[in-house]
C-alpha cells in the first residue's frame, strides 16, 4: 500500500465566490476560497512531521461548496497530494 | 458512484474522503440481508463452530456450495447498498452452551433469539478449563483463508473486505464464563481468569495477525462490548491488567502491516478512551448510544484522534417516522462530517429489529446530502 502524504490545517476563513456550477440534482456548487491554518501531516504518514517554517503557515486553496455544512470554519481539512506537493514546494496560494 | 474503498480508508485516517461520507456497519442481520437481497442465506447449519465449519471444509462439497453461495449474497448486498467493503467473519473458536432462547419479536423475526445465561458459565472452576476444547490455531488459520479466498473470488471491483473479530477480549472470556461467576472469580480465582485472558487472547491475536497479512484486507474489525449506559463493566484497572494488552496485541498485529484497527464496543467508555487511543491504540470506535454515548459528543471529544463510525441511533433506526429521521440523520452529519473521519452507519449494527424504510433513506440522505465539498 503506498502512502501519500497530506498535509492537513483548519480552517480559518471561507470565502465564497459568484462562481458556481450545477450537478445533476440541480444542486449549486460555488467555488469558495479556504484560508487554511497548516498544522500537521495526516495519520495516514504518522512519523512525518510538517517542517517547521510551515507550521502555522496559512494557505489560500480552492473548494467547490454546496451544503450547509460545506461552510464550517474551524475544521479541519486535508490538502490533496497535488496541493500537499505544492506547499511543500514553497507556493501558499493555490487559488490562480 | 462505484465502490472505492479509499472513501473508508480515508477517514480511518482522519481525512476526508475523496467524494461522499462512507458507510460503515459492523454487520448485517441475516434477516435484513435476506430482505434486500431478496435471496435466501443457507450454510449457518455448517457454521455453528470452528470445529463444524473445518469438518464441513473437508470435503463436504453441500457444505461448501452453501457457503460459497452466502458470501455472495453478503458481497451483492454491501455493494448494492453502497458500502465500500464487505465484511467477513469466522465461526466462533469459543462455542458455548450456556444460552437462553426466547421468541424474537423483530421487524424481520428469526425462529428464536439467543441470549446469553448469565449466571452460568461453560467454564467456572480450573478443572472446566482443562476439560474445554480450545481452539487449534492452524484451524482458525484453514477456515478464515478458505473464506477469504472465496470472497476475494467474488469480490468487485474497488472493493476490500474487513475481518471482524469471532467477538473480543472480554466479551469471550465473559461468554464462555457467565457474568456472575465471571465477577465472582475476577475476586476468588484470579489465575483461573489470566489463564482465561491468555487462552482468548492468543486465539484472537492470531486470528488479526492471519487477516492483516491478507492482501485484500483493507483493515480489521474487532467487537468487544465493554461497557453499559453509564460505565465499563470492569473497572479500568481490571481492564488494564487482563483485557487492554491483549487487545494491544492484536492492534499491533493489525498495524504491523499498515492497516487501520476499527474497535466496536457498545458502552459509555468515556473514562477509558485515553486507554484505548493511547495504550491499545485503535484507530476508530464503533457503537453509540444517543440516551448515553452519542456519536457527536464523541466526534468533538475524540474526533480529531481516531475516525468515529456510525452512531446512527437503533432506537431512531427502529422507531422514528421517516420525516423526522430524515432531518436527524442530516443533523449527524452536519456535526461529524466536517473535516472527515467519520463514516455514516447504524449505531451498532443492521438489526433485524430496525426499519429498512429508515435504514435504507440513511444510506440514501448519506449519498446525496453526505457529499464533500470539490476539490
Amino acid at each position: 500500500m503506498v502512502c501519500v502524504r497530506r498535509i492537513q490545517g483548519i480552517v480559518q476563513e471561507i470565502i465564497r465566490t459568484d462562481e458556481f456550477k450545477e450537478d445533476e440534482d440541480g444542486n449549486k456548487w460555488y467555488k469558495c476560497i479556504f484560508i487554511v491554518k497548516l498544522d500537521r501531516f495526516s495519520k495516514r504518514t504518522p512519523n512525518e512531521e510538517l517542517p517547521a517554517r510551515l507550521k502555522n503557515e496559512k494557505v489560500r486553496i480552492v473548494r467547490w461548496c454546496c451544503f450547509d455544512w460545506h461552510y464550517k470554519t474551524g475544521i479541519r481539512i486535508t490538502l490533496t497530494p497535488n496541493e500537499t506537493k505544492a506547499v511543500l514546494e514553497g507556493r501558499l496560494d493555490l487559488t490562480r | 458512484m462505484r465502490p472505492n474503498f479509499e472513501r473508508l480508508n480515508a477517514v480511518l485516517f482522519l481525512e476526508e474522503p475523496p467524494d461522499r461520507v462512507p458507510f460503515y456497519d459492523l454487520f448485517a442481520d441475516p434477516e435484513v440481508v435476506e430482505a434486500i437481497t431478496g435471496e435466501h442465506l443457507i450454510a449457518g447449519p455448517y457454521l455453528g463452530s470452528i470445529h463444524s465449519a473445518k469438518i464441513a471444509l473437508k470435503g463436504d462439497q453441500k457444505a461448501i456450495r452453501a457457503i460459497r453461495h452466502d458470501i455472495g449474497v453478503q458481497i451483492k448486498f454491501y455493494y448494492k447498498l453502497g458500502y465500500d467493503y464487505v465484511p467477513l467473519s469466522i465461526p466462533t473458536p469459543f462455542p458455548r452452551t450456556n444460552i437462553l432462547l426466547a421468541n424474537d419479536t423483530a421487524f424481520l423475526r428469526r425462529s428464536k433469539r439467543a441470549w446469553q445465561n448469565e449466571y452460568k458459565g461453560m467454564i467456572e472452576t480450573r478443572e472446566d478449563f482443562e476439560n474445554y476444547q480450545w481452539p487449534d490455531p492452524m484451524d482458525i488459520q484453514e477456515v478464515f483463508l478458505f473464506l477469504y479466498d472465496v470472497a476475494v473470488k467474488e469480490l468487485p471491483k474497488g472493493m476490500m473486505i474487513i475481518p471482524l473479530t469471532p467477538g473480543g477480549v472480554l466479551e469471550n472470556v465473559m461468554w464462555l464464563m457467565g457474568t456472575v461467576p465471571f465477577a465472582k472469580a475476577l475476586y476468588r480465582d484470579p489465575i483461573l481468569i489470566r489463564k482465561m485472558f491468555e487462552k482468548v487472547g492468543e486465539a484472537l491475536s492470531f486470528y488479526c495477525k492471519v487477516c492483516a497479512e491478507c492482501e485484500m484486507v483493507g483493515a480489521m474489525t474487532m467487537g468487544d462490548d465493554m461497557g453499559f449506559r453509564s460505565g465499563p463493566m470492569l473497572s479500568p484497572e481490571k481492564l488494564r491488567e487482563y483485557v487492554f494488552p491483549w487487545q494491544k496485541r492484536c492492534v499491533e498485529n493489525v498495524h504491523k502491516h499498515g492497516k487501520p484497527f476499527i474497535l466496536h464496543s457498545c458502552g459509555n467508555l468515556k473514562i477509558i478512551m485515553d486507554d484505548l487511543i493511547n495504550y491499545v491504540g485503535i484507530d476508530a470506535k464503533h457503537s453509540f448510544e444517543d440516551v448515553a454515548y452519542p456519536v457527536t459528543e464523541y466526534k468533538e471529544l475524540f474526533g480529531d484522534r481516531i475516525a468515529i463510525l456510525g452512531g446512527v441511533d437503533m432506537d431512531k433506526l427502529s422507531r422514528m417516522p421517516i420525516d423526522q429521521f430524515k432531518d436527524y440523520v442530516k443533523g449527524i452529519i452536519q456535526k461529524c462530517a466536517p473535516g472527515g473521519g467519520y463514516a455514516l452507519g447504524c449505531g451498532n449494527s443492521v438489526a433485524n429489529y430496525i426499519k429498512l424504510e429508515n435504514y435504507l433513506v440513511m444510506l440514501e440522505i448519506g449519498k446525496k446530502y453526505g457529499r464533500y465539498p470539490l476539490r
